[in-house]
């Protein structure tokens, strides 16, 4: 810092240059600072120096910015960078990002779940084994989604509870995001199901009413016994409809079957917007 | 000191209200009435404070009674909504997803409180923490947190959005004394022009910060009034000696080898000042059978009045 | 001392964890299912096969003491309190030795309901054979396994994620056994049989059941020995131990695939060439069953039938003595061209056995899809027989049954029994343009084709009294054959099928 001192106080001297980059881009002690403003207010050439300099700092300052929005931008998954470049508006990414209960862990013995049913779907000498398909990949989509909805599964629930944004978006955005995932693992699965065309979409519509169901329950009760009686629902009529003459003896892939679920499904979701403030009123109770 | 609160813009009101669990009630026909500043919540474990708490943020509903915050009504979903827009909160024990770092979760909570534009989130979003002091710890991971982090982190997040009304659970646990002078530096500037309400075992807190102090017990309100007013409560009643006096409420050991009763004093007792915290211990057994949870049976024991 | 208290508790726990009671339960649903869908009397269980299937039931239990053991083991870190059980007197190991005893109550619970399971099979009133103990104790092992499994991996990592992805993992060894994939029948807790296959008489059997018991309890071992290493047992003989076990295991498990023995084979082409040699005969009435000596209480069975086909005979025709003998034949039911059996074999040996023309029977029975199709053929062929009088066997294979003939014989094996009639209702289901019942699963079969089998099943609907009255007065042109499907029908008063000349055209029936 001496070294800047040599010049002031000498009006035939002007400043050098590295004493006046440094005013116009780093902070300087008061009294070089003091210092160097004196002697610009007098100095009509240093003035003219000085004053490209500061429209350095213009771009400089933007620079800074830009490093420092970089440093505190939040650290994104995989996941959610796929999201936002597929154009998912930022704060909902980020609302998906904060669920807890869906990790790799859950998404890789999803998958190899999945291709364990397929695979005895296709190599079991059995006519009913693609029934272990189709019997299980509606439950993992309703498990799926209530993992991440279910209030006992988020450690951060209460900032929801209280957040005016309201429970019932969040757990719409959240059961949205991870019930696309399902079915996209579901429908890769789904290749490789010995049946023809129709038939391989026969877990489609179950799907999507299993959730709509356990989501209309867990608005009134807690997501263990909500997905209980779902599941517990679906184990019973998949066992009352097994029938050997049909194809994966169930009465699953009729068209009838398939009609009467969609019906079910469109009754589960009208049941979840009626029943809405449930998630925002039942809070930590 | 009523007409002085009724002149004040009253901010929180409660009447009647009530809240059951099952077979327990947690609060009992609880009638209050806070203004701006910041008001203190005092009250042994179970007594329905952070119940209380909840309650007024929103957080549950009461299954008697009606309550007016801000002058809206929180039992309506549209009153509920636009209260939440205004309140901050801090639960006890914050539930935190262990794999954000600091900023990142409190720019979600900024997402909850419907700051959408980025810019302005992140803004805030350093405001905070730099408030609470974790501007150094803001990159590092929840789970590597030590608990009084994790517990500003809390703090940093109800404070988002700079929220007129404040509910904070308990928030000096975990915080040393330098942390907790820099908290109570930070809800004194908030206090003023703002409602804070925070409950906590610290009587020195209340002495230190709050303009007004609630001692709830057993679901029900027992004292509403200033913290001088509390001590004063045990005025003439609290004396030093050099054994424990057998006459007492409770008594304890001091740090300097005296015993400090509280009670009826023996004739020619050294009294000494009262202190905040035995006007509240005085108050909760204040009829002095040594009774203290009202069960018929005498349970005092200086392990009991600590 | 303090071990055995904390062995205690944590049996008591793994018994009430509620993944093992929801998987306890769930095998009670699943026994409560098949018993109350097939009946007492419907099922006709094979002892020896039945203490396999055993094994396969009681997985349900074994992946629920896996994750419970899992779940017991790492609850101290999954919430928080491993900082409490670093300092504690009782050492690491001796708490996982703990853990470990655990899981035997889940393993007891499993004998109790294999015990349970094959009383009642074994007490059906048509139950034949004899379980094998060891196939039995291999149930409770493989749970014994599971559970200390659950334990070990514990020690290894305490994410909650490992149980259920160990679960995966057994669920994959068991469906590559199942499936039949080379080389993996063994190395999963069960090995699976084909359920197409027919039961073997005990002695015939070849599953190495003994040597995968051992293979079973080797691994156990190494399991219970790496949890206890890992928790910090140090001595040197439990690393001089495992390194034993990791051996025994290995070998046994390669033992296991130890190709079927030669006297096993010789035993086994004697059986299916010469049956009689072995076989205990008993007479009823007009019929002498013979059969292998454990299989012969399906005499009975095979008597309801033969009765309820003689009894829509005319007394003139039921020319006996009719002679009916359990035969096996081990080529059957593979994929790709079916064998022929050893029909000229037969025939001497029945010869030599004073049993001349004797129909054959499998060891198969049952009122599901499989054994519905064996009581049907045996039908068919009995009826067969009858309607044609001796000197049938040996005939040339893929033999057709045509028009009248056809109508009659399907008719009168079909309304033997009720079950028969299920299961040519079940049969028709299944197959397209007529049926095909076959011998054991061999290439000698008899067909129907469907104009044929529609009269037959329009005839079912109808009192049978009515029709075998008719039967009885038109004998003599309902069993030649070259009276026509309508002429017969309209006989036994039925409406005619539309189509039948077309449908006899190139086929063998057209020839005749």
């Amino acid at each position: 810092m001496r070294t800047y001192d040599e010049t002031a106080g000498d009006p035939g001297r002007h400043l050098n240059t590295g004493l006046l980059q440094a005013y116009a881009t780093r902070p300087l002690s008061p009294e070089s600072r003091d210092l160097v403003e004196a002697h610009v207010d007098r100095c009509a050439e240093c003035r003219a120096r000085l004053s490209p300099l500061l429209a350095d700092e213009a771009e400089l300052s933007s620079l800074w910015e830009r490093i420092d929005l970089a440093t505190d931008e939040p650290t994104r998954s995989q996941l959610e960078r796929c999201a936002l470049r597929l154009g998912v508006p930022e704060d909902a990414a980020r609302l998906c990002a904060a669920m807890p209960a869906l990790r790799w862990s859950w998404w890789g013995g999803a998958a190899l779940l999945v291709l364990l049913t397929v695979a005895a779907a296709r190599w079991s000498e059995s006519a009913s084994a693609p029934l272990l398909f189709f019997a299980l990949v509606p439950a993992l989509s309703a498990i799926g989604v209530v993992a991440v909805t279910g209030r006992r599964f988020d450690p951060a629930y209460v900032w929801l509870a209280v957040s005016p944004l309201g429970g019932f978006r969040v757990v719409l955005l959240r059961a949205a995001a991870v019930q696309v995932l399902s079915l996209v693992l579901s429908a890769a699965g789904a290749v490789g199901l010995p049946l023809p065309f129709p038939y391989t979409l026969g877990w489609l519509v179950p799907s999507l009413m299993l959730t709509a169901v356990c989501l209309a329950l867990s608005s009134r009760m807690d997501a263990l016994p909500a997905i209980t009686l779902t599941l517990a629902a679906w184990a019973g009529w998949l066992v009352a409809t097994y029938n050997t003459a049909l194809p994966a003896a169930t009465r699953l892939l009729l068209p009838g079957t398939q009609l009467g679920m969609a019906a079910v499904t469109l009754l589960g979701v009208g049941a979840l917007i009626v029943l809405r403030d449930g998630f925002d009123r039942r809070g930590l109770a | 000191m009523e007409s002085e609160e009724r002149s004040a813009a009253q901010q929180v009101g409660l009447d009647r209200v009530g809240v059951r669990y099952g077979r327990r009630t947690a609060l009992r026909e609880v009638s209050l009435s806070l203004g701006r500043g910041v008001t203190g919540l005092l009250g042994p474990n179970g007594a329905g404070k952070t119940t209380l708490l909840r309650t007024l943020a929103t957080a549950s509903t009461p299954d008697t009674g009606t309550l007016s915050v801000l002058g809206l009504d929180p039992l309506t979903p549209t009153g509920r909504q636009a209260l939440r827009r205004r309140l901050g909160y801090l639960p006890q024990n914050p539930g935190l997803p262990s794999h954000f770092t600091a900023y990142d979760f409190i720019d979600y909570v900024g997402i909850l409180k419907e700051i959408s534009d980025r810019q302005a989130r992140r803004t805030e979003a350093r405001r905070v923490l730099a408030e609470v002091g974790l501007t150094a710890d803001r990159g590092r991971r929840i789970r590597k947190l030590s608990g009084g982090m994790r517990q500003r982190v809390g703090l940093a997040a109800a404070i988002v959005g700079d929220p007129e009304l404040l509910i904070l659970d308990e928030p000096t646990v975990g915080l040393d004394p330098e942390q907790r002078l820099r908290f109570r530096e930070l809800i004194a500037g908030l206090g003023e022009g703002r409602t804070v309400l925070l409950s906590t075992h610290q009587t020195e807190d209340v002495a230190a910060l709050c303009h007004k102090v609630v001692v709830l017990d057993h679901g029900t309100v027992r004292f509403q009034g200033t913290p001088a007013e509390l001590a004063l409560l045990a005025r003439g009643r609290v004396w030093s000696s050099g054994e424990r006096a057998p006459g007492a409420l409770a008594a304890w050991r001091t740090g300097v080898g005296t015993f400090r009763n509280i009670g009826v004093p023996p004739t020619g007792a050294s009294l000494v000042e009262p202190t905040i915290e035995d006007g509240y211990l005085l108050l909760l057994d204040g009829d002095g059978d040594g009774d203290r949870n009202g069960d018929g049976d005498g349970d005092r024991t200086p392990a009991d009045a600590a | 001392m303090s071990a055995r208290a904390m062995a205690r508790v944590e049996s008591a726990r793994a018994l009430r964890h509620p993944a093992f009671l929801v998987a306890v339960l769930l095998y009670a649903a699943l026994w409560a299912y098949e018993a109350w869908s097939e009946g007492w009397s419907g099922q006709y269980p094979v002892l020896q096969d039945e203490d396999r299937y055993t094994q396969v039931t009681l997985l349900l239990p074994a992946v629920g003491a896996l994750i419970g053991t899992n779940l017991a083991a790492t609850r101290m870190h999954r919430h928080g309190a491993q900082p409490l059980c670093e300092v504690l007197a009782l050492p690491l190991w001796r708490r996982t030795l703990a853990h470990l005893a655990a899981a035997v109550p889940p393993a007891l619970v499993a004998a109790v309901l294999t015990g349970a399971r094959i009383l009642y099979a074994a007490t059906a009133p048509t139950a034949v054979g004899s379980p094998s103990p060891v196939e039995l104790v291999t149930g409770p092992v493989v749970v014994l396994l599971a559970g200390c499994a659950g334990v070990a991996l514990a020690r290894f990592t305490p994410s909650a994620t490992a149980g259920p992805f160990a679960v995966l993992f057994l669920g994959a060894l068991v469906l590559s056994s199942a499936l039949g994939a080379r080389g993996m029948k063994w190395v999963g807790p069960v090995g699976v049989e084909s359920e197409f296959a027919a039961p073997l008489p005990a002695g015939l059997m070849h599953r190495p059941a003994l040597t995968h018991l051992a293979y079973l309890a080797a691994v156990t071992g190494v399991l219970v020995l790496l949890a206890l290493l890992r928790s910090g047992a140090r001595p040197l003989p439990a690393r001089a131990a495992l390194v034993l076990l990791v051996a025994t295991a290995v070998v046994t498990g390669a033992v296991q695939y130890r190709p079927l023995p030669d006297d096993l084979a010789a035993r086994r082409a004697d059986a299916e060439r010469h049956p009689g040699d072995r076989q205990r005969c008993r007479v009823a009435g007009q019929v002498t069953f013979c059969a292998f000596p454990e299989f012969l209480n399906r005499a009975e069975d095979w008597r309801r039938v033969t009765d309820g086909i003689l009894g829509r005979v005319p007394a003139a025709e039921r020319t006996g003595p009719y002679a009916v003998r359990q035969r096996l034949f081990l080529a059957g039911g593979g994929e790709g061209v079916s064998a022929t059996p050893p029909l000229q074999a037969w025939a001497q040996d029945d010869t030599r056995h004073r049993t001349p023309g004797a129909v054959t029977v499998g060891t198969g029975w049952g009122t599901d899809d499989i054994g519905g199709g064996e009581m049907l053929s045996f039908a068919v062929r009995f009826a067969d027989r009858v309607v044609s009088g001796p000197g049938r066997e040996g005939a040339p294979t893929g033999s057709m049954l045509c028009r009248a003939r056809a109508v009659t014989v399907l008719w009168l094996a079909a309304q033997a029994t009720p079950e028969t009639a299920d299961a040519l209702r079940s049969l028709d289901r299944r197959s397209f343009g007529g049926v095909t019942l076959t011998t054991l699963e061999s290439s000698q079969a008899l067909s129907v084709s469907d104009p044929e089998v529609r009269v037959v099943l329009d005839l079912l609907d109808r009192p049978t009294a009515e029709v075998g009255d008719r039967l009885k007065s038109s004998w003599p042109a309902l069993t030649d054959d070259r009276t026509s499907t309508e002429r017969a029908a309209r006989l036994l008063g039925v409406s005619a099928p539309a189509n039948a000349e077309q449908a006899s055209e190139g086929t063998l029936c057209a020839a005749r």
